[in-house]
Order: C-alpha cells, then sequence, then structure tokens
C-alpha cells in the first residue's frame, strides 16, 4: 500500500491533503470548544466524525502512520463518548495528537516520510483500517464513456447535467458528444459518448458515476493508461472549492430556467416584437445576476476559518514573550472570497505577531475584529497597548534619512503614522523573533495592497494601536468604474473613488498648484490621469472628473471620459506587473481589450515624485 | 259757501246802506267830531267801506275769469295737458261751475286726440311697412326682368352656335369617311408587307441559329480556358495557405518543443517529435516557397493567355451580337408589318363606325338646333311679361308711398296735442 | 542535452532555456501599460493572464530594432512576462556546455555563452531576466522618490 501511495496521481493527493487540513482544522476548533464545555455532545460527536473520516482518508491513501494515529485517537474519543464528556487530560493528549497529525500532513505535502512525532505511535499496533468498499486501486486513464437512458423511469435533463457536471468534476472530458453547451441548451440526448480522462479507477469512477446517474445507464470502459500530465506548471490543483449539494441543486435549477428563458428569447425574436424581447431580456437578466450571485457564493469562505487558528498562535506567541494575552474575536462568520482568505492570513498574523511583540507589554487584550462595510470588509486587529508615538515615528523616519526633517513636519498624523509601513523602517527598540526589523507593517500593507485593499493605522501613545485592513469582499467579480485615458480604458474599482463629476469648460482654472475646479463647496485640485500614468495624450478638451481621496483630501483625476460603471472579472497580477505602483488588477472587456484597474492612492504617492502634486499643507 | 255774484252785490250794497245809517246814529252820540262834520263824516265812511267791499269782490272775480280765459287759450292752443283750477276761494261762484264744465272739455278732446294718436302711429306703420314691402318687390321684379333678359339673350347666342357646331360637325362626318376610305386602302397593302416580311424572317433566323452555334461551341472554349487560369490564380492563394500553415506549424512546433522541454522527463521522447516537425514545418516552408515561386510564373503565363482568350472572347462576342441584331431586325420589322397591318384593318373598322356616329350625332345637333331656337323665342316673350309686371310693381310702390306720406301728414298733426305734463 | 530556444535581441544573439518557456503567440494585440518603466512596452492577454510585453533588447541594454511578429512568454512561477524579440530563430542544441567566457572576451559576454550557426550566444534564463527586471524596475523614476 505504501508503494502504491507514490504512484498515486498528483490530483487525489491535492484532494486529500486540502479535505484532510479541513479536518485537522476542525478537529483544533472542537477541542476549543470542548475545553470550555467539556459535556458539549454534539461537538464531541463532530469531534469524533473528523477523526473518524482522517482515519479513512490517510488509509485509503495508504498514509499508514497517520491512518494509525487517527484510529488511536478515534479509540480514546469512542470511550469518552461513551462517558459522555471529555476530561481536560484527554483534551491535551487530543491536542498532541492533532498537533502531530497536522506535522505529518505537512511532511506528506512536502514528499517527506512521515517521521514526525514517533513516540505517539506506541500503543496497540494499529491495524490497517480500510473501509470495506473504498479500496483503490491506482490507475485509471482514458475511459471511452457510453451513457445511454434506463428502459425505466424518464430522464431529465438535469440527469444528464448532473451526469456531465460530475464527469468534469472527476476529470477531464476530452470529447463529449453532444457538448455540454449543447445540453445546456434544450435538446434531450438520446445518447452520450465521451471520451474522459479521470484518475480514478474502474469500478471507482462507475461507482461514483452510477451515485449521480439516476436513470442513466453508464458504460465505462479504459482505454489506456494515465498518460503524462503535459503541464504540471499550470494544473493548479491546489485551488479547490468545496461546493453543497444545496447550492449545485440550485445552480442545475438556475440553469435549466436559462435553458427555459432561451426558447422564450427565441420565441420573441421570431415574432420580432421589441417589447417581448425586452420582457424576456430583462428575465434574462435577472436570472443571470441570480446565477452569478450563486457562483459568487461558492467562492465565499467564512473568515472563521483563517481565525480559528489564531488562539492557538496567540497563546503560543505570547507564551513565549512570557506575556499575558486576551484574544477576542467578534465578526468571523463574515463571508470573504476564498482567494482573499488566502491572502489575508499573512498580513493578519504580521499583524497580530506585532501587535504581541510591540504592542502589548505584559498583558493586554487583542481584539480581532471584521465589520462588512459596504461591498468592503474592515479587518481590524486592535491592542491596548502603549501605541505608536508619532513624534517619535517622524524622529526616526529623519534619523533613517527616509525623508528631510522638513517635509517630516509638514506629514499630517495620518501620514506620519503611515511611515512606520515604508520598507525597512521600524520604530521598535527590540527586536524579537518573530516580528523583527520593521518588516511586519511592510509585508501587511504590501499584501493588502496587493489584494486590491488599503491599510489604515490609529494610534495614540498610551491607548493602543489599531491596523485597519479594508479588504474588498469579493476579488472574481467587482463593480468598476471604466474610464478613457489616452485612448485607452482604465478602471477604478468603485469602492475606491469619491464621486464623479463633468465639469463646464468654465469651471476649471489654472492656479498656482496646478488645475482646479471651482466647485459651489469647494476648489478641487485636478491632475490629468494620462500625466499620472505617463500617456501620450493632450489634456481633454471636455474633461470628465474622478475625484478620490488622498490620505483624507478630495482630488479629482481629469480623463477623456467616463465609459460607465460594469461589473468585471478581476484578474490578479502577478510579477513583475504587481510591481508597478497603482495597479491593482485587471479586467478583459467585452471586446477583448485589457483594462488595468487603479488603485487611486498608490497611484498618487507614487505619482507624486513624478508630477507636481499639489503642496499638502497641514 | 256757494254765493252767486248777484247775491253778493246785493249783499255789499246793503252793507253800505247799513254803514252809512249805523253812523249817522253813532256819530252825534259818540261826539267825537264836530257836528257839522258828522254828516261827511259818514258819507265818507260809507263811500270808503262800499269802495273797499267792491274792491275785493271785482279782484277775486277778475282772477278767476283770467285763469279761466288762460285755461281756454291752451286748449285753442292743443295744450291738453294741463286742468284748469281756480284759486281756492270761501265763496264759491258761477266761475267754478265754468271751470268745471271746461275741464270735462280737456278729459274728452283728450281722449279723443290719443285714440286718433295711436291710429295713425298704426297706419303710418303698415304705411311704411307697405312701402317697403312694395319697393322691394320692385327690385325684385327689376331683377327677374334682367335676369329673364340675359337668358332670352343667351338663347339667342347658344341658337347661333348651335347652327355653327351643326356646320362643323357635317364637315367632320364627311372627314371621317375619308379617313375610313383611306384606312381601308392602308390595311390592304399592310397586310401584303407583312407576308413579305415572314418570308425574309425565316431565311434570317436559320443563318443566325448556325451562327449562334458556332459561337457557342467558341465560347465554351474560352470558358474552360478561364476556369482553368482561375484555378492556376487559385492554387496560387493554395500555395499562400500553404506558407500560412508551415509558419504556424512551425510555432506550433516550437510551442510543442517547449512543452516538452517543461514536461521535463516524459516529454524527452516528445521533444524528438518536435523536432523533426520543426524540421519538417521548415522543410515544409522551404518547398513551399519552392511552389510558390513556379507558381508564380504559371500564374504570369495563364494570366496572360487569360487576356488574350478575354478579348477574343469579346470579339466572339462582338460578332454574336450583329447577328443578333440582324435576326432581332427582321424580328421587329415583321412584328412592325403585322402591328400596322392589324392597326390599319382595326383603324377602317372603326373609321366605318365613326362615320355611321358622325350620321346621327348631325341628326342629333339639328334636333338640338330647333329645340335651342325654340328656346329663345320662349325666353323673349318671358321678357317681355317680366317688363310689364315689373311696371305693375311700380305702380303699387308708389301708391304705397303716397299712402305713408298721407299717414305721416296725420300724425303730425295729431302730434300737436300734448296730451300728458311733460315729463321731465 | 538540453535546448534553447535561439532569439535575436538587438545585435546579440541570446538563447533561453527552453523549458522556462510558456509558448510563443503570434499577431496579439498589444496594449498600453499604466506606469510602464522603459522596456515595458505594453500588456497582452495570453491563455487569459495579462502579461506584460517587454523588450529584451532594452532589458538587456542593447538598441531595441525591429520587432519579430511573435511574442516570447515566458512563464515561471517567480515571472510571466511577454518578451518582444528581433527575431525567433528556432531551436537549438546545447551541445556543449554552455560556459562562462574567460579572459578578455568575458567582459563583452556576461554570463554562459554557447556557440551557435549563427554565432555566439548568450544564455539567459527566468534567474537572469528577474534580476534584469528588478534592477529596471528599482531604476524606474517612481521608485526614486524620498
Amino acid at each position: 500500500m505504501t508503494a502504491a501511495s507514490f504512484t498515486l496521481p498528483p490530483g487525489y493527493r491535492e484532494l486529500f491533503l486540502s479535505e484532510a487540513g479541513e479536518h485537522l482544522n476542525a478537529m483544533a476548533r472542537q477541542l476549543l470548544v470542548l475545553e470550555e464545555t467539556p459535556q458539549n455532545l454534539e461537538e464531541l460527536n463532530a469531534l469524533f466524525r473528523a477523526v473518524h473520516s482522517l482515519k479513512g482518508m490517510a488509509a485509503t491513501m495508504g498514509y499508514d502512520r497517520m491512518a494509525a494515529l487517527a484510529h488511536r485517537l478515534e479509540d480514546v474519543l469512542a470511550r469518552f463518548r461513551r462517558e459522555g464528556r471529555l476530561p481536560a487530560a484527554a483534551i491535551e493528549q487530543l491536542r498532541a495528537g492533532q498537533a502531530v497529525l497536522e506535522k505529518r500532513l505537512e511532511d506528506i505535502a512536502a514528499g517527506r516520510p512521515e517521521s514526525s512525532g514517533e513516540a505517539l505511535d506506541c500503543g496497540p499496533a494499529a491495524e490497517p483500517a480500510t473501509p470495506a468498499g473504498r479500496s483503490l486501486v491506482p490507475g485509471g486513464g482514458l475511459y471511452e464513456l457510453t451513457v445511454v437512458p434506463a428502459e425505466s423511469g424518464s430522464v431529465a435533463l438535469s440527469h444528464w447535467l448532473w451526469l456531465v457536471n460530475e464527469l468534469m468534476r472527476l476529470g477531464t472530458l476530452l470529447s463529449c458528444r453532444p457538448a455540454p453547451e449543447e445540453l445546456a441548451a434544450d435538446r434531450l440526448p438520446a445518447r452520450l459518448e465521451a471520451r474522459w480522462r479521470c484518475p480514478l479507477a474502474v469500478e471507482e469512477a462507475t461507482a461514483r458515476l452510477v451515485n449521480v446517474a439516476g436513470p442513466l445507464h453508464v458504460e465505462l470502459a479504459l482505454t489506456s493508461p494515465p498518460a503524462v500530465t503535459l503541464r504540471p506548471g499550470r494544473a493548479q490543483e491546489g485551488n479547490r472549492v468545496r461546493v453543497s449539494a444545496a447550492l449545485l441543486d440550485r445552480l442545475v435549477n438556475l440553469t435549466g430556467e436559462l435553458v427555459t428563458m432561451r426558447h422564450g428569447l427565441r420565441t420573441a425574436l421570431g415574432k420580432g416584437s421589441l417589447e417581448a424581447l425586452t420582457e424576456e431580456l430583462e428575465q434574462f437578466d435577472g436570472l443571470l445576476d441570480q446565477l452569478r450571485q450563486e457562483v459568487l457564493s461558492a467562492r465565499m469562505v467564512a473568515l472563521s476559518t483563517v481565525t480559528e487558528r489564531l488562539p492557538h498562535l496567540v497563546q503560543s506567541l505570547a507564551r513565549a514573550a512570557g506575556k499575558h494575552i486576551v484574544l477576542r474575536l467578534s465578526g468571523t462568520e463574515e463571508r470573504l472570497d476564498r482567494a482573499i482568505l488566502e491572502a489575508v492570513v499573512v498580513p493578519l498574523e504580521h499583524a497580530v505577531r506585532n501587535a504581541i511583540d510591540h504592542g502589548i507589554e505584559s498583558s493586554g487584550t487583542i481584539q480581532v475584529r471584521a465589520v462588512r462595510q459596504s461591498g468592503q470588509l474592515l479587518l481590524e486587529v486592535a491592542d491596548d497597548g502603549r501605541g505608536m508615538d508619532r513624534e517619535a515615528i517622524r524622529r526616526r523616519a529623519v534619523a533613517d534619512g527616509f525623508l528631510t526633517a522638513s517635509d517630516a513636519a509638514r506629514l499630517s498624523p495620518e501620514e506620519a503614522l503611515m511611515l512606520v509601513c515604508r520598507p525597512g523602517f521600524s520604530t521598535a527598540s527590540r527586536v524579537t523573533a518573530s516580528s523583527g526589523r520593521g518588516v511586519g507593517m511592510d509585508a501587511v500593507r504590501q499584501g493588502v495592497e496587493q489584494l486590491g485593499g488599503h491599510l489604515e493605522l490609529e494610534s495614540r501613545p498610551g491607548a493602543g494601536t489599531c491596523v485597519r485592513m479594508v479588504l474588498p469582499r469579493t476579488v472574481a467579480i467587482a463593480p468598476v468604474l471604466l474610464v478613457s485615458c489616452g485612448g485607452e480604458p482604465v478602471g477604478f474599482p468603485v469602492t475606491r473613488i469619491l464621486s464623479t463629476l463633468e465639469p463646464d469648460p468654465g469651471q476649471l482654472r489654472r492656479g498656482e498648484a496646478g488645475w482646479v475646479a471651482c466647485l459651489a463647496e469647494e476648489e478641487l485640485p485636478l491632475i490629468g490621469l494620462h500625466v499620472l500614468l505617463g500617456r501620450p495624450a493632450d489634456w481633454p478638451s471636455h474633461p470628465a472628473v474622478v475625484v478620490v481621496n488622498r490620505h483624507g483630501r478630495r482630488l479629482g483625476l481629469v480623463v477623456e471620459a467616463l465609459l460607465g460603471q460594469q461589473d468585471v472579472f478581476i484578474k490578479p497580477l502577478r510579477y513583475p506587473l504587481d510591481q508597478l505602483p497603482g495597479l491593482c488588477g485587471a479586467t478583459q472587456l467585452g471586446d477583448g481589450r485589457i483594462a488595468f484597474l487603479l488603485e487611486p492612492q498608490t497611484l498618487l504617492d507614487a505619482g507624486s515624485g513624478t508630477v507636481g502634486l499639489p503642496t499638502r499643507e497641514r | 259757501m256757494r254765493v252767486e255774484i248777484t247775491y253778493k252785490f246785493v249783499i255789499g250794497f246793503i252793507i253800505v246802506i247799513a254803514a252809512t245809517v249805523a253812523l249817522n246814529i253813532l256819530l252825534p252820540q259818540l261826539h267825537l267830531v264836530p257836528a257839522y262834520l258828522e254828516q261827511t263824516l259818514a258819507t265818507a265812511c260809507a263811500i270808503l267801506v262800499g269802495l273797499l267791499l267792491g274792491w275785493g269782490f271785482s279782484k277775486a272775480f277778475s282772477a278767476n275769469i283770467l285763469v279761466l280765459k288762460e285755461a281756454a287759450g291752451r286748449l285753442s292752443a292743443g295744450d291738453l295737458s294741463r286742468t284748469v283750477e281756480l284759486p281756492n276761494n270761501r265763496f264759491q261762484d258761477e266761475t267754478e261751475e265754468l271751470a268745471e264744465s271746461l275741464n270735462r272739455v280737456v278729459d274728452n278732446l283728450r281722449e279723443l286726440v290719443g285714440y286718433i294718436r295711436t291710429s295713425s302711429t298704426r297706419v303710418a306703420e303698415s304705411a311704411h311697412g307697405l312701402s317697403a314691402t312694395s319697393e322691394e318687390m320692385t327690385a325684385s321684379a327689376h331683377e327677374v326682368a334682367g335676369a329673364v333678359e340675359l337668358i332670352s339673350h343667351g338663347a339667342e347666342t347658344q341658337a347661333a352656335m348651335t347652327e355653327r357646331s351643326s356646320e362643323h360637325i357635317r364637315e367632320l362626318a364627311s372627314s371621317i369617311e375619308r379617313v375610313a376610305e383611306t384606312a381601308r386602302t392602308t390595311a390592304v397593302s399592310a397586310d401584303e408587307m407583312a407576308r413579305t416580311a415572314q418570308g425574309g424572317g425565316r431565311t434570317v433566323a436559320q443563318a443566325m441559329e448556325q451562327l449562334a452555334r458556332m459561337l457557342d461551341g467558341v465560347e465554351q472554349q474560352s470558358q474552360q480556358m478561364l476556369t482553368f487560369t482561375g484555378r492556376v490564380q487559385k492554387i496560387g492563394r493554395i500555395a499562400e495557405f500553404i506558407t500560412n500553415i508551415s509558419q504556424k506549424t512551425n510555432l506550433l512546433a516550437l510551442n510543442a518543443s517547449i512543452e516538452a522541454a517543461r514536461a521535463g522527463e516524459y516529454g524527452r521522447g516528445f521533444t524528438v517529435v518536435a523536432e523533426e516537425i520543426c524540421k519538417l514545418a521548415d522543410s515544409a516552408e522551404r518547398s513551399t516557397a519552392e511552389i510558390t515561386a513556379q507558381i508564380e510564373t504559371l500564374r504570369e503565363e495563364s494570366q496572360q493567355v487569360q487576356v488574350l482568350l478575354k478579348e477574343r472572347a469579346q470579339e466572339m462576342t462582338a460578332g454574336r451580337a450583329a447577328v443578333d441584331q440582324t435576326g432581332n431586325a427582321f424580328r421587329e420589322i415583321i412584328e412592325t408589318a403585322l402591328a400596322t397591318q392589324e392597326r390599319a384593318l382595326a383603324i377602317s373598322r372603326l373609321s366605318s363606325d365613326q362615320t355611321a356616329a358622325a350620321g346621327s350625332m348631325v341628326g342629333v345637333i339639328e334636333e338640338i338646333a330647333r329645340v335651342v331656337t325654340e328656346n329663345a323665342a320662349a325666353s323673349q316673350q318671358a321678357s317681355a311679361a317680366t317688363v310689364q309686371q315689373s311696371g305693375a310693381m311700380e305702380e303699387l310702390a308708389r301708391s304705397a308711398q303716397e299712402l305713408t306720406a298721407l299717414a305721416e301728414e296725420l300724425m303730425d298733426r295729431v302730434s300737436q296735442f300734448r296730451l300728458a305734463a311733460p315729463q321731465s | 542535452m538540453s535546448q534553447a530556444l535561439l532569439l535575436s535581441a538587438g545585435r546579440r544573439l541570446v538563447g533561453f532555456e527552453l523549458g522556462q518557456l510558456g509558448e510563443i503567440v503570434q499577431d496579439r494585440r498589444v496594449q498600453a501599460l499604466p506606469m510602464a518603466p522603459p522596456g515595458f512596452i505594453g500588456a497582452v492577454s495570453v491563455q487569459g493572464e495579462v502579461l506584460p510585453v517587454i523588450e529584451l533588447a532594452t532589458l538587456l541594454g542593447e538598441q531595441p530594432t525591429v520587432h519579430d511578429r511573435r511574442l516570447v512568454v515566458v512563464s515561471a512561477p517567480q515571472l510571466a512576462v511577454a518578451l518582444a524579440v528581433g527575431a525567433v530563430h528556432g531551436l537549438c542544441s546545447l551541445t556543449l556546455a554552455a560556459q562562462p567566457l574567460a579572459g578578455t572576451l568575458a567582459g563583452n559576454w556576461e554570463g554562459r555563452v554557447f556557440p551557435t550557426t549563427r554565432g555566439i550566444a548568450v544564455l539567459l534564463d527566468v534567474a537572469r531576466l528577474r534580476r534584469s527586471l528588478d534592477e529596471c524596475l528599482a531604476a524606474a523614476t517612481w521608485r526614486g522618490r524620498a
């Protein structure tokens, strides 16, 4: 069995890693709850289930030592489950076991033999626990697949869709007749033939397919052994999302409705009635919106999946630093796009480490709070420690040569605080293991800005520090204001702009510090976006203005035209594009053009070196 | 209290006498005046009393008489608006009665004059109406007379014109007859012509058929040549396509090699294949370049042939067009001759119809002329009668005007009487 | 026996390690790139990913020449870019292990070089490219602020 595990297709291993990780996280969470309420039978059962699943999975994959340890933990749990309560000693034991399991999982992930925590393996020899019927013969490969409706029972379109969905989920459809798109259209096929690459063995694959096939009869034949995946670099098997069956049902239903809608649309088109067409299109729009919501919600994950590690982290860090720290969590039920959630882990941990190492002196509270605010999520890490001294930061910045004394004096309080986010800046008097010389805040800021968010700091000497990460909730699709600059489209995340205007040419005036728009309530300083972006374009004759916030001051970016607001799929940027300041993503428009998304604040900060920004007087 | 004038005088006389007597008795007793003067004084007193009484009586009387006189004067002037009113007297007399009877006379007169005035007003109104009506009637009678005159005049003109039209129509009828004659001769000659043309047409058609067959053959040949050169051109495009494909193959092969390199150990075998593909694509590109060059020369040559062929084809088409034209001309001549014949026949048919119609038309127009003449006579009679009638109407209008004048005079007279006090 | 893709960049012959390339694309629309430092001539969309188009000649300190219709996509975990090059010549085998040149020649050819039928080529890899990019980004004006 052990030998077999090395020939397992990588996709299956990834699945195991991700699922086992989730079970281990659940264990940690359940143990925390049980520590407080040892007689919580519900949690105890859940814990038992988690350990049991872990054991089964590990055994199936051939990770015997992991399975054995899980088996022992299961034994312990079974005993206390009968008693109805979990004593503190057992919790400690289980926690230790959980930690070892985590280590072993890391070993497996890194491709090392499971070596850690030998001591815990003592005890009764673990019999290889392989659940009956789940034996996985490594194999799989290229299948020829024929599906026909069984004689009995009526076949609905959803059955076909379910099956195709499952085929796509379990493997790769190389060819499919009729094509999935045709299936989604309207016709019920009499027969479906497909060539399918799947890492599962014949029995397993058949079993999985029969599960979803319903009244469909599936015939499966293996034609070739698994071929080499050509693009290991591109096959990103790790990005899996678990989707609930209910959600899938809803998606299938929605797809069905869309199919019906298409009929309606076709009828309306045939009639040539503009009214009917408009009505159908409106309905279509609504359905698409719903579909989008559903698909997006599939990507949303609760913040708690990340924050549940925090108690552990804080505890161990506090112990290491010899401090007494209470962690309070709130708002962790808020959901975020999983891509953001994954990326937020590092900045969040940094912020917490910073709070423990630099914020709190000997004892105190760290409050991690999540609040939803109009499409954004505010994630705050606040401590009640000694806070930061702006004057000290200014002095330090000048002493380290970051800026001149006169520049430092001109900075607003917020800007002075933000100095700690400069790379290589640190006001820490001590250097500790976990939170080194000023790398903390720099990393936090960069991490947050890469997500299309931004960082805010609040601090007063003696009154603690609050690090506020303003994050977009969804990364995949977000409303974006598209504008034209230098003849090409660029976008601003709608959450990052204050307003837009189209001023009369008479309202624009050239002041001492550059152009300003004389509005009824204010004089708005203006900067040409093309100047900022270094594009060869003239000052537009009928300019439109995007008003943005720059360190609390309103500023107008002049563009050629406002192209309108659109919900777009935002693509994250990789190196070296992520190094260009002010870019927070890109999107491909309907006509195939790329529109870069700009983050106004960082854009302006970067542009201040090249263009004469209005001087900031305090 | 009523006292007659006679009595008034008697009573006055008695009072004077009594006063004289009384004074004669009283004065001596009073010794107011010397005795010699007593008689004188008494007489003087008596005269004084008598004078006073007489003045009083006569004053009242003459006042009443004055009033009566005034009233009578008014009456004679026709003023019936006021009654006679005497000044108030304690002792009324005959003048009162006289005033009363005068008042009664005024009342009666007022009633009478009022009646006359109303009646005369009405008469005057009627007379006015009558005269207006009669004037209107006179005017209409004049109009009618004018109209009738116009009609009779028109009828005369009509009669004259009708006379002239019938003359013209008669002329027309005779010319139609002449046309019909001509048409008949034309039809006969057209028939002859059509027969001749049909004979010529048949001969030309045979010649044309032969020519067309010949031309068809030539054209088919040139068409084949054209398709051939077209194919040659297409080959050129195919060569371009091949070049494109070999470039793409090259790109694909490069990409395949990259894939293979990325696949590492597993891709090693594939690398060889990719390299082979690369080489193949390269050699394909090279040979396509050669093919392209050859095709280019072929294409040029075929282009020249094509140009020549096109010219030939154009010449042929021109020849064919000429033959076609001749045939068409003959066909047109025959058609025209046939059509002319038909038309000539139709014209002669039509013109005989027209002759008949013209004859009946002459009859009709003569009938019309008769009716028109009768019409003119009748309208002249009517005109005379109308003139007579309008004279009578004028007479009537004159009488009505006289009556109006009379009524107006009467009104004038009556209005001299004033029936009521002038309203202020 | 490993292989390299032989390219021209300016007057230089460059070989790029084949395993670090993503693909070669042809006739793609190159769009303007905001905040672009020198050498970044635009952006292009390849397989759904937005990549910067970088002029290899500029990056190597050469005068750029006319570009090939093809863009060479470098795809590695550390970076993903599309390179605009003078010409794509094809594959070549690194028959002899590429070596740093000794002596006076080394001044002209930094890094490892290898002989090809067209001349001596510099062997380029992702690490080298990344170093050049880092320098280029660090030199950009918006980095030079206080």
